[in-house]
């Protein structure tokens, strides 16, 4: 009787099962009715948030090997309402969870960005891992971009700030995750890169794809011909090596190109890095330098001496003489091998003048570019309640840096 | 029933019981009186017979009675018979009775000629290094391979009787020294019990001696080979044969074992422990595979890589089928190709590849009907099975419904089948031993021949997961560091 | 059938971590900030001295069942009263996990298809392990343990690359009041050293069991602690807006970016462990039940009450913080009183002729 029953209880589980399974039919959404975005740019129209998607499109397999894509946009008060007007209008379902890259419009630039972004931060469908940049004006402009690296500028895009920038030093690498915990540290203090778009005539580009003539431009162009008919004319590349400093959510300056690289030296590890030396002498000639700067260790302290706050900026690196503007003698090619103490000295200078300069220049608008409040809560906890008010303007810089030669 | 002393009447009595046709008596003169041998036609070596039996009775000249006629044939595997059932059952096992006018008492001769297979190598358990031989369908020559490796008068066989009809020789071997008393007791009671009318095969006595009858998962293990068997027996397990079968039972088993291939032994250790591992790896795709695939696409799109999700919702556009119904519909088919290429005949096999190949694994993608991953995943999933040849129909069973569910509620719903399943195989048995050991119960001495494969000298020891008398296997030399 | 030593080490490494890192993180970083792993820490300890009192009545009463000693000790009525009370406070435990795993189930695997039917066979596993019982969940369990060491295993190699200590500084800063309400709020998730008392008189009698177990529930504790403090050290002061820890950690690590999300087999397996976890409150409030009623029939209790949880998730499945507070309210004070005070006062007992352990350990 019980092995009746067992059997019984058996039979109809596995019925149930075999019926969910042949019908799936429990607001289940279809593979093919999902759209795969992986890049989102949010713009302000006005009183209203753009939101402009970029869409994987998959096709046939036979077809070209690269993934064609397009963008879509929606406008609403909120983020969210936005990309929900996308599916409204596209009748996709907007998957969110392979978008690698948030861009943010200018506009949305002028105001605190985390209001705008908080909805990635709450929402569990995007990662936090999605990469931040910031666009010179339209973040739509840069979903649009036919850029000469990718199908997708969103690829071209995380290629820059995401493979490209974890080695080279030119690029500020920011997740939505790194920008929120900076942004709620006691230093307020977040970066993200700025995304310029520099354009270029077809052909000029070495490597890409040979402008319009390829089968894949031409998906590019008709998916993005109303949004930038420009863009069949020339190729537009990506460059940033800008960094946007934000204070409470809010921009404040901008890093240029070397000041973000001795940015990057502080704060990790880089393996590509290069400063110019103007000026200096290299086998008894005065020539410029370039200096290839390697396994950089950088170190941040803040002390509190006699009860002002100190912060200990201590930067070691390896250099390497990559490339100069005279003709070097054979003596020199070997000499040069071994970088010469006044080079190394004159690189340690330039090094330290920067980073002087760029704290400076970071705390006049009450920038926390070093996280100083944040420094001072957690290793100097009980100076914290004291100082925290004068921690940025009261600290002192105190700067070492050792270069020393590859050998 | 006392046998009567009239040769006539003897025969009378034994043709009412022995009617068939094959069943030849044949009368002869010993010292001038009747005598008679009764014996089957099929199974008897009459050559033999008229040689060694009739001819040495016919001109016998000492005393007449049963004892010295049975000493005046020249055989030694002769025996006396007790009652006229008797007889009959020695006759119709392929052993000629002798019947003589005036005397009570009768003899059989073991004159038994049947056409076996020769030994060869079984088809399931092929080896590129070590032994070749398979057992056939005779039990005696499959005890004369055991015994060959095992020359120890340890090595018991008990002989039993199984099947009321078909009268089934059934052995079963051990070796004393190793095996546990209380087992040997459990598989003599359990085949004690079997009350059934024939046993055409080692699988029906496996079968019923299984405590869970219904369970997906064997509690009988079974091998082909003698140099398996004499491992296994070894090891403390008890062996059990069957007449007319070449498939030899052993008890207890653990789910492990299947994952053991002898070849693992011959080979050196390295090597083995990569095939284990490549096994393991081999059962896990073609059980999850094919569910993970269809539950991704399902349910979980975010498992799946984006460049892969991308082919993924290329190869499925304009597939008319849901990705579940694709798969399930792709695995029926080849289950009914596997099922057809064992029964078709061998010279009708190339066209059943043809069509297998090219109509389904073609022509169906270029039809639009499946889609080639999913093609793929089942291609992958079902070579991969064959890793493990002894578990294979009850992984495809698992993998069905794995794939069901998987279809039906996700991911999460396969997590909790392999949940179920690791509880049932927890609480299962055979002959007391726990089919998970030494897993659950947790036997850390014995993980050295698992996954992971120890070398000899590392196994010093039997397993502990089975009851054993003697647990010493190897002792190192003396001198050895 | 007896557990053995080894079953009960590897069931509490199993169970302690697969349930304690999914929301309760996020809770300790509420309240205690940088300080989370410190209230996880004061939780383990308070459990490591329920399982201390828990040894010690098992030694007491050696080869005794925890009904069995009040039986002979207070009488067959008010063991079974005990055992009844037992009973409901397992079956009310099992809610608030649920419903948490449930929310982690559709929210970090099932982005497509937020429907409730997905969970519901969770009940059908319960339902299965209430049916057979303690040993074979306690069989179970070895197991789940290689599944939920490995799960830990490949989310410590994946998230540490993203950790910084720096985020656990200022340590002990935090106010110890708000230090201990996570640790109050935080107590619904334990406990479990409990289950020990509910094996006694059928532990088998092993050498080194007590240190064993003791070794096993520390090192389980150890795992939590890390975690917090790891969790603590990849979100800093974000740590608080992360729910579910365990997806989250992981998906830092360069290595995913070429292989996909290979980290979801982690949470799939710790997924596993976490059904038997989920399933043990179930089990026990069977056992304790057929023992009160004094019949050993364990299929319409085990029904009854994976049918009663089925409904519950079915109907206030979207009510997490709502079953929360109430948990909180009410449920914390009787758990401290049955978890904590009344197995402590089993110590209290008079070892009598009649109770006196059967065999030395």
């Amino acid at each position: 009787m019980r092995h009746f029953v067992k059997s019984k209880i058996l039979l109809i589980i596995v019925a149930a099962v075999f019926v969910l399974y042949l019908s799936n039919d429990f607001s289940l959404l279809d593979i093919k009715e999902t759209a795969l975005i992986v890049a989102l740019g949010i713009d302000k129209d006005g009183d209203e948030i753009e939101v402009t998607a970029q869409l994987a499109v998959p096709k046939s397999s036979d077809q070209a090997a690269n993934t064609p894509g397009t963008t879509v946009s929606g406008k609403g008060q909120t983020v969210a309402q936005a990309l929900e007007n996308i599916g409204v209008r596209t009748g996709w379902y907007p998957k969110l969870s392979f978008c690698n890259v948030l861009v943010l419009g200018e506009g949305i630039l002028h105001g605190n960005v985390m209001e705008s972004i908080d909805f990635f931060i709450r929402t569990v469908k995007l990662q936090d891992t999605a990469r931040l940049c910031a666009a010179e004006k339209k973040a739509k402009d840069v979903l649009t971009a036919a850029s000469p690296l990718d199908e997708l500028s969103a690829f071209s895009l995380s290629k820059i700030l995401q493979k490209d920038g974890e080695s080279s030093s030119t690029v500020t690498i920011t997740s939505l995750r790194e920008f929120s915990m900076g942004y709620y540290s006691k230093s307020a203090f977040s970066m993200m890169p700025l995304v310029k778009i520099i354009e270029e005539k077809s052909g000029e580009s070495e490597g890409g794809a040979k402008g319009s003539d390829s089968p894949t431009a031409s998906a590019k162009k008709a998916s993005s011909s109303k949004e930038a008919p420009q863009n069949a004319q020339k190729k537009q590349i990506f460059d940033a090596t800008a960094t946007l400093l934000f204070s409470k959510g809010v921009p404040v300056c901008c890093l240029n190109k070397t000041q973000t690289m001795i940015l990057q030296l502080s704060r990790r590890k880089v393996t590509e890095a290069t400063v110019e030396l103007k000026q200096t002498e290299f086998d008894g000639k005065s020539a410029n330098v370039f200096l290839a700067l390697r396994q950089n260790r950088g170190r941040l302290k803040l002390r509190i001496i006699n009860g002002r706050p100190t912060l200990d900026l201590r930067l070691r690196v390896v250099a390497k003489i990559d490339d100069t503007d005279v003709t070097t003698t054979p003596s020199g090619l070997v000499s040069g091998y071994v970088v010469p103490n006044n080079i190394l000295r004159d690189a340690e200078r330039l090094i330290s003048d920067a980073y002087r300069e760029m704290f400076e220049m970071t705390r006049a608008c009450d920038c926390d570019v070093f996280e100083i409040a944040d420094k001072l809560y957690r290793t100097q906890n009980r100076y914290y309640a004291a100082l925290k008010d004068v921690a940025l303007q009261g600290t002192r810089l105190e700067i070492k840096v050792v270069a020393k030669s590859f050998k | 029933m006392k046998s009567s002393k009239s040769i006539d009447e003897k025969l009378s009595r034994i043709k009412k019981i022995l009617q068939s046709d094959d069943v030849i008596t044949f009368e002869f003169e010993v010292q001038k009186r009747g005598a008679a041998v009764v014996y089957v036609d099929s199974i008897t070596d009459k050559e033999t017979l008229a040689e060694n039996v009739i001819r040495p009775l016919s001109h016998f000249n000492g005393e007449f009675n049963v004892k010295s006629l049975s000493s005046a044939v020249e055989l030694a595997a002769t025996q006396a018979c007790e009652s006229e059932g008797e007889l009959c059952s020695a006759v119709l096992d392929g052993k000629p009775c002798l019947l003589f006018d005036g005397l009570s008492g009768f003899f059989s001769v073991d004159l038994k000629k049947f056409d076996f297979r020769a030994v060869a190598e079984p088809p399931l358990q092929t080896v590129i290094k070590g032994p070749r031989e398979g057992f056939n369908e005779s039990i005696k020559t499959n005890l004369s391979l055991i015994r060959r490796r095992i020359k120890s008068p340890r090595l018991i066989i008990k002989n039993t009787v199984v099947g009321r009809l078909s009268q089934t020789a059934v052995s079963v071997a051990y070796v004393e020294t190793l095996a546990d008393g209380g087992l040997i007791d459990e598989v003599m009671k359990r085949l004690d019990e079997i009350d059934i009318d024939s046993v055409p095969d080692s699988s029906y006595i496996a079968k019923l001696m299984c405590q869970k009858k219904a369970s997906l998962f064997k509690q009988v293990n079974t091998a082909e080979k003698p140099d398996v068997i004499a491992a296994r027996l070894m090891e403390g397990r008890v062996a059990i044969l069957v007449d007319g079968s070449p498939i030899v039972l052993t008890v207890p088993y653990l789910l492990i074992e299947d994952f053991q291939n002898p070849e693992d032994y011959y080979a050196s250790t390295l090597r083995s422990n990569a095939t284990r591992l490549v096994r393991l790896a081999a059962v896990t795709v073609s059980v999850l595979l094919p569910a993970f695939y269809v539950a991704s696409q399902l349910f979980h799109l975010q498992f799946i890589p984006l460049n892969f999700l991308l082919t993924i919702v290329n190869s499925i556009k304009g597939i008319p089928m849901s990705p579940s119904f694709e798969m399930f519909f792709i695995l029926l088919i080849f289950e009914i190709l596997n099922e057809a290429s064992i029964r078709m005949p061998k010279y009708a096999g190339m066209a059943l590849s043809v069509v297998g190949a090219l109509v389904l694994g073609d022509t169906a993608v270029r039809a639009g009907i499946v889609s080639s991953p999913a093609i793929l995943i089942m291609s992958m999933s079902a070579i991969s099975l064959y890793t493990v040849p002894e578990l294979v129909e009850t992984l495809s069973l698992i993998r069905i419904a794995l794939l069901v569910i998987a279809g039906a509620v996700g991911v999460y719903g396969v997590i909790l089948a392999i949940v179920a399943l690791v509880i049932y195989l927890s609480s299962l048995e055979s002959f007391s031993t726990p089919v998970l050991a030494p897993f659950s119960p947790l036997v850390p001495g014995d993980l050295k021949d698992t996954f992971y494969l120890g070398s000899l000298s590392e196994m010093a020891y039997r397993p502990k997961s089975i009851k054993i008398k003697n647990k010493r296997r190897y002792s190192p030399p003396k001198n050895a560091e | 059938m007896t557990i053995t030593k080894k079953q009960i080490c590897l069931l509490f490494m199993t169970v302690i971590p697969s349930t304690k890192l999914l929301i309760l993180p996020t809770v300790y970083a509420h309240y205690a900030a940088q300080d989370a792993w410190l209230a996880g820490a004061i939780n383990l300890i308070l459990d490591a001295m329920l399982l201390v009192v828990l040894l010690a009545v098992i030694k007491k009463f050696n080869g005794k069942t925890f009904f069995e000693v009040l039986e002979l000790s207070l009488g067959k009525w008010v063991a079974r009263a005990v055992y009844m009370l037992y009973a409901v406070y397992f079956a009310i435990s099992a809610v608030l996990p649920v419903f948490e795993h449930k929310m982690f189930i559709e929210i970090t695997l099932y982005e497509t298809a937020p429907s409730v039917l997905t969970f519901l066979p969770f009940f059908l596993i319960s339902f299965y392990f209430s049916l057979k019982g303690i040993n074979a969940t306690a069989r179970t369990g070895e197991i789940l343990f290689f599944l939920t060491a490995s799960a830990f295993l490949l989310i410590t190699f994946l998230s540490l690359g993203s950790a910084r200590p720096y985020y656990l500084r200022p340590m002990l800063k935090n106010p110890v009041f708000r230090t201990l309400k996570a640790s109050y709020s935080g107590l619904l998730w334990h406990g479990q050293p409990l289950m020990l008392l509910f094996f006694a008189g059928r532990i088998k009698t092993e050498k080194r069991f007590r240190l064993s177990v003791i070794t096993s529930f520390a090192a389980a504790a150890f795992v939590c602690v890390f975690m917090y403090a790891l969790f603590t050290c990849i979100y800093g002061d974000i740590a608080v807006r992360q729910i579910y820890a365990l997806t989250k950690m992981t998906k830092y690590a360069i290595a995913l970016s070429n292989v996909g999300r290979f980290d979801y087999v982690a949470t799939l397996l710790v997924t596993a462990g976490a059904t038997l976890t989920l399933s043990l409150p179930f089990v026990l409030a069977v056992d304790c039940f057929t023992q009160a009623i004094g019949r050993d029939k364990r299929l319409v209790p085990a029904l009854a009450l994976n049918l009663c949880a089925l409904v519950l998730v079915a109907i206030y499945h979207m009510r997490f913080r709502t079953v929360m507070d109430l948990f909180e309210k009410f449920f914390i004070p009787a758990m401290i009183a049955l978890v904590y005070i009344l197995p402590t006062c089993t110590l209290l007992l008079r070892r009598t002729s009649q109770n006196a352990p059967l065999c030395k350990e």
